[in-house]
């Protein structure tokens, strides 16, 4: 069967998706969410300067959800047997698992899931294996795009981001352990009240971008019970 | 960086559902009786023999009608075993919210499947009439993380909740996740383990992998010819050390690690199993000879089996006793962890060695005690649970009374 062109992800091409720590054989058939934590991961490790022998966290709110699709479509059609690539690559941890084997590592992976709080939710996982397992991890939240038969409503734009985290450095921005805290407002709910949880990291990166300094509180996830993190930037 | 040594920890509840049954005390039967709960499979139609640990559907309660857009197989699940009376689980996490307040109790959830067998009864129904059925709901139903908001609404709390989905040893990493929680003062209690249900897509994709049992599975055998599904619930409490709590069973520690081999074979040598049970063990500094029991994850498959055997073997040496459980109630997935985290419980508290059901001659490469009957009248003081995930996820648990 010829493969088919995923229209999708040449569209990102200008946006510098990168999974090449992926062998070929592996690359090629893996999602866009898998392709854009990897991508997202390779990058902060090269930033950080770090190896990549680190235990990591995934966070995806839908996870291989274009995968779970056509698997889906598959089931419904009654077309059997399923394509085992396909199966394997539908579980929650596949960029985890992808990722491990590309680089080799044998530290624990992660695989995590929330709504729009991933990235907070994230962090705060970061904090609990940063005060007992280990001195260094990377963190990646993701998700692409979801089938437009499911929530037709969903402003959904794929987006990852990844941060290697470490354990406090009095000359390193420093991150808080988040919490929650009862909105001042009742947050309105948006009709589809979910959206990416990677675009939550926003504030930080610009933070961290724009030379300020001094300790900043920044919100991590919307909602009536959000969440919140202090920036503590030397 | 050597493992941080974490206070034990009590479990002051658990819960569970599977094939047995509803509630610990229906799974403490079968384990003394040895009796498989595997079935051909009734749910939906296959065009194949498959055995599988499926649940009575009318031992299956209706969630209440103000949550029902959460209303899928796997809450329904969760539900059975948190209404289990003699269990207790709602009583006890009801105590703890009023002890600590609804902030401070976490839910950390392990799931695979979540509602995809509503997904898929959805498409099925989209398929036949253009239409998504209407009581379909995507997020509270569909999403990773949906099980584990019903059971926060239900339960109203409000602290920290998150799916964990690392395929089979997914409600394992939400235990280790929730002792983390705890011991960094996040949350004083956590509702973790987790929650799996039967469906089309685990049961033909694990087909398409060929590694469904035409038969019963029969792990550790010479003629073992893959797995049998299962579903169910296995949820805990756990909490942070209070004087009260000194004579529960504990959770003592934990080891993970990753195979970094291939997305669906694990290490051939099991060196990735060897190093999640090695850390446990230097996590709680107990060494081989102190596990008076391993619940492995045994799924009946040729390369699961003699991988974990290879990695423990090496870790443990050969004396230890050790069994699989999956021949009972079938390899429940997301849910196993939890699950075989209250068997290893119950072997404590019950003073019982669980068998291996289905064995009938342990493959001549395992050099190890592998249990074929279930013992008891035993004393047993510290247990070992090991869960093991497609993609090269390695779990084991340490359970023990709280040696403080």
């Amino acid at each position: 069967m010829p493969q088919q062109t995923d229209n999708t992800v040449s569209a990102f091409d200008n946006c510098g998706l990168d999974p090449s720590v992926l062998p070929p054989l592996m690359r090629r058939r893996t999602s866009l969410a898998t392709r854009m934590a990897i991508t997202a991961a390779d990058r902060a490790c090269n930033d950080a300067g770090t190896g990549r022998d680190l235990p990591a966290i995934f966070v995806s709110t839908l996870g291989e959800m274009q995968v779970t699709h056509r698997l889906c479509e598959a089931i419904a059609r009654q077309v059997y047997p399923l394509s085992p690539t396909l199966f394997h690559n539908s579980v929650h941890n596949t960029a985890a698992s992808y990722w491990s084997i590309a680089v080799n590592t044998m530290e624990p992976m992660q695989a995590m899931a929330g709504l729009d709080d991933g990235f907070a939710l994230g962090l705060t996982e970061a904090a609990c294996q940063l005060a007992t397992d280990t001195t260094q991890l990377l963190l990646v939240c993701y998700d692409e795009h979801m089938p437009a038969e499911l929530l037709p409503d969903a402003t959904w734009p794929p987006c990852s981001v990844a941060l290697v985290l470490g354990s406090a450095h009095s000359d390193r921005p420093q991150l808080s352990i988040p919490w929650q805290e009862a909105a001042a407002e009742p947050a309105t709910a948006p009709a589809c009240a979910i959206h990416n949880p990677a675009l939550q990291a926003l504030p930080l990166l610009e933070l961290l971008r724009s030379g300020a300094t001094g300790t900043h509180c920044i919100q991590l996830a919307p909602g009536s019970l959000p969440w919140f993190a202090n920036l503590v930037l030397p | 960086m050597p493992p941080t040594h974490l206070p034990p920890m009590p479990i002051t509840a658990s819960a569970s559902a599977n094939a047995c049954g509803v509630g610990n005390q229906r799974l403490l039967d079968v384990i003394r009786s040895g009796q498989s709960q595997l079935r051909p499979v009734r749910l939906f139609e296959v065009d194949f023999p498959a055995f599988t640990g499926e649940i009575n559907d009318h031992l299956l309660p209706a969630l209440d009608d103000s949550l029902a857009r959460f209303s899928t197989r796997n809450t329904r699940i969760a539900l059975a075993a948190l209404n289990d009376p003699t269990d207790g689980l709602r009583a006890a996490v009801e105590h703890a919210r009023q002890r600590y307040g609804v902030h401070r109790i976490g839910i950390v959830l392990g799931t695979s499947t979540s509602g995809i067998y509503e997904t898929e009864n959805a498409y099925i129904a989209h398929a036949e009439t253009g239409l998504m059925p209407p009581q379909y709901d995507f997020v509270h139903q569909h999403l990773c993380v949906a099980t584990a908001y019903f059971l926060r609404a239900e339960l109203q709390l409000q602290g920290p909740c998150y799916a964990v989905s690392t395929a089979c040893s997914s409600s394992s990493n939400a235990i280790i996740s929730a002792q983390r929680l705890i011991h960094a003062g996040i949350c004083d209690a956590v509702l973790t383990g987790g929650v799996d249900s039967l469906c089309r897509m685990t049961l033909q994709g694990f087909k398409s992998l060929d590694l469904v049992s035409d038969r019963p599975c029969t792990p550790l055998d010479r003629n073992r010819s893959g797995i049998s599904l299962g579903e169910g619930a296995g949820l805990l409490l756990l909490e942070r050390q209070q004087p009260e709590y000194t004579g529960c069973v504990h959770l003592l520690g934990a080891g993970e690690s990753s195979d970094a081999h291939h997305i669906t074979a694990p290490h051939p040598e099991g060196r990735g199993a060897a190093l999640a049970m090695d850390r446990a063990l230097r996590q709680t500094g107990l060494v081989a000879a102190d596990i008076d029991y391993v619940n492995l994850h045994a799924t009946g498959t040729l390369k699961n089996d003699a991988a974990e055997m290879t990695g423990l073997q090496a870790v443990l040496g050969t004396d230890t006793p050790c069994s699989g459980t999956k021949g009972l109630i079938g390899h429940t997935l997301g849910a196993a962890g939890g699950i075989e985290a209250i068997i290893a419980c119950l072997s404590l508290k019950h003073r019982l060695l669980p068998g291996t059901c289905g064995l009938r001659e342990t493959d001549p490469a395992f050099d190890a005690q592998v249990l074929k009957e279930t013992r008891t009248d035993l004393t047993v003081r510290y247990t070992m649970s090991n869960n093991f995930g497609f993609g090269g996820n390695n779990t084991a648990l340490l359970f023990g009374w709280s040696h403080d």
